[in-house]
């Protein structure tokens, strides 16, 4: 090396050095948030997904939850993977964990059958739509071990929509979401065969004070097969950050924009709107269909 | 939950604990060199998001891989490595989304950019991938060509002439020839 390229070498690393000493607070922020929560590993007992409600609608909602640093700790076993995209972090998990697996609820234990009339002990996702009562009726079970009817269901899920009533929005009328939300709200133009419109919600922001919703979410569903996907539309302020996990995660595009692709979701911004469309029932690519004819 | 502050376990920075499989001493050792890891990430990656992914994936891929940390001495090289190829992997996947050839400038003038003034990095960002992972490596602190040519898995002579390569890109992109 001639004595040229060594100044020349030495002034770039102290430049180097200049410019990349200070970590920026936000990538700073993340990093000591990961540092965290693998620490948080061995000296917690790891706890589960909280798991509540059993359609199909609240199954959606489950997924849908953008945790809180403090929830996720307690819930990532072995995070193999993360993306951040816009304020949201999505972990994935090295052990593709069942994540409604749990023990039969000590009050429902020998109560409730699988269709050939053998006694259920454990509770998971292949097995949580087809629980049976003594009688063959069909039935399902909460986290109490409480035993519900499809009937008794829907009268719970219609309580605690009217319990909720304060807080959130109800929306009936697809055409009338935008009244509700404080940014525009773009929907998908292909809905794939046998889907429709069920219902939306958003923040009930004359109770809540504010001055209109910061987001909203759109369900979608499909009666005959009883398959259901849900679009999450959140406003993006550059300063909430959240983190989820899904499984099979990575980066993808959606109309040009950076997106996170899973089993799960498909997550992307586009206009300072963070749009989070839970694609479980649809597959990759007609959830990708989906998501591109958001415009 | 206790949200414990790092500072604590820098004094267990020990690399001998961590190489016997010790969490926390692995951390504090990750933690210790945040600024190496973000250094190295700024320097071949755009985006902030990548180095976001980057510097998380990397911690997770360090603690699985502390047992393959022949030597004590190593442990620098060793977490750097991890982290190129942290970052090799993001511009594989990267290269990947784009949708045409032509589109390259394009999707990458698209990337968040908070570092507009910053001379440097802006033109060691705009070198191709390899002669700006090298030149990142030797610029980012005082890895020795040898070093660089063992994390790169390359010979010391192909460092040299990517170096002599970009040195001399870096020159005319900032007006020094």
């Amino acid at each position: 090396m001639d004595n040229n390229n060594d100044l020349f070498d030495k002034k770039m690393k102290a430049q180097f050095k200049k410019e990349t000493s200070i970590i920026p607070e936000d990538i700073d922020k993340e990093f000591e948030n990961i540092l965290k929560i693998e620490s948080s590993k061995g000296r917690l007992t790891m706890g589960k997904l909280k798991k509540f409600g059993i359609t199909a609608a609240s199954l959606v909602c489950a997924a849908t939850l953008v945790m809180q640093t403090a929830f996720a700790q307690d819930i990532v076993n072995k995070i193999v993977k993360s993306l951040s995209i816009e304020g949201l972090t999505v972990y994935e998990n090295k052990n593709e964990e069942d994540m409604w697996a749990r023990d039969m609820p000590e009050a429902a234990r020998g109560k409730v059958f699988d269709a050939e009339g053998n006694v259920v002990e454990k509770i998971n996702s292949e097995n949580m739509d087809y629980l049976y009562n003594a009688d063959g009726v069909h039935v399902w079970v909460d986290d109490d071990g409480i035993i519900l009817t499809d009937k008794e269901m829907d009268d719970r899920i219609e309580q605690n929509r009217k319990e909720n009533e304060d807080v959130m929005l109800n929306i009936t009328d697809i055409n009338e979401i935008w009244k509700y939300v404080n940014f525009n709200v773009h929907l998908p133009e292909y809905i794939p065969e046998g889907y429709e419109f069920t219902s939306a919600e958003a923040d009930n922001y004359e109770k809540t004070g504010l001055d209109k919703s910061y987001w909203c979410g759109v369900y979608y569903e499909n009666k005959e097969s009883q398959g259901s996907f849900y679009l999450q539309l959140s406003y993006v302020d550059g300063i909430e950050a959240g983190e989820t996990f899904f499984n099979n995660i990575e980066k993808g595009n959606v109309n040009g924009s950076d997106a996170i692709i899973s089993d799960d979701a498909i997550v992307w911004v586009s206009g300072n709107v963070r749009y989070s469309l839970f694609i479980q029932s649809l597959g990759k690519e007609e959830g990708m269909k989906v998501a591109e004819s958001i415009k | 939950m206790e949200l414990v502050s790092f500072f604590k376990y820098k004094k267990k920075a020990h690399i001998s604990k961590a190489r016997e499989g010790d969490r926390e001493a692995v951390l504090a050792l990750i933690d210790e060199n945040k600024v190496n890891i973000y250094r190295v990430a700024r320097g071949i990656l755009r985006s902030e998001e990548d180095i976001k992914d980057v510097m998380q994936n990397t911690v997770i891929k360090a603690l699985e891989k502390i047992g393959t940390l022949k030597e004590d001495k190593y442990f620098r090289t060793w977490l750097i490595r991890i982290v190129v190829n942290e970052c090799n992997d993001i511009l594989r996947k990267n290269k990947r989304l784009l949708p045409l050839e032509g589109e390259i400038d394009r999707k990458d003038d698209s990337y968040t950019d908070n570092y507009e003034n910053i001379d440097l990095i802006n033109a060691i960002n705009s070198l191709p991938e390899d002669a700006r992972v090298t030149i990142t490596l030797f610029y980012f602190d005082d890895l020795s060509v040898k070093d660089i040519a063992e994390i790169l898995e390359i010979s010391e002579g192909t460092v040299k002439s990517r170096l002599n390569r970009a040195r001399m890109q870096i020159k005319k992109l900032l007006g020094e020839v």
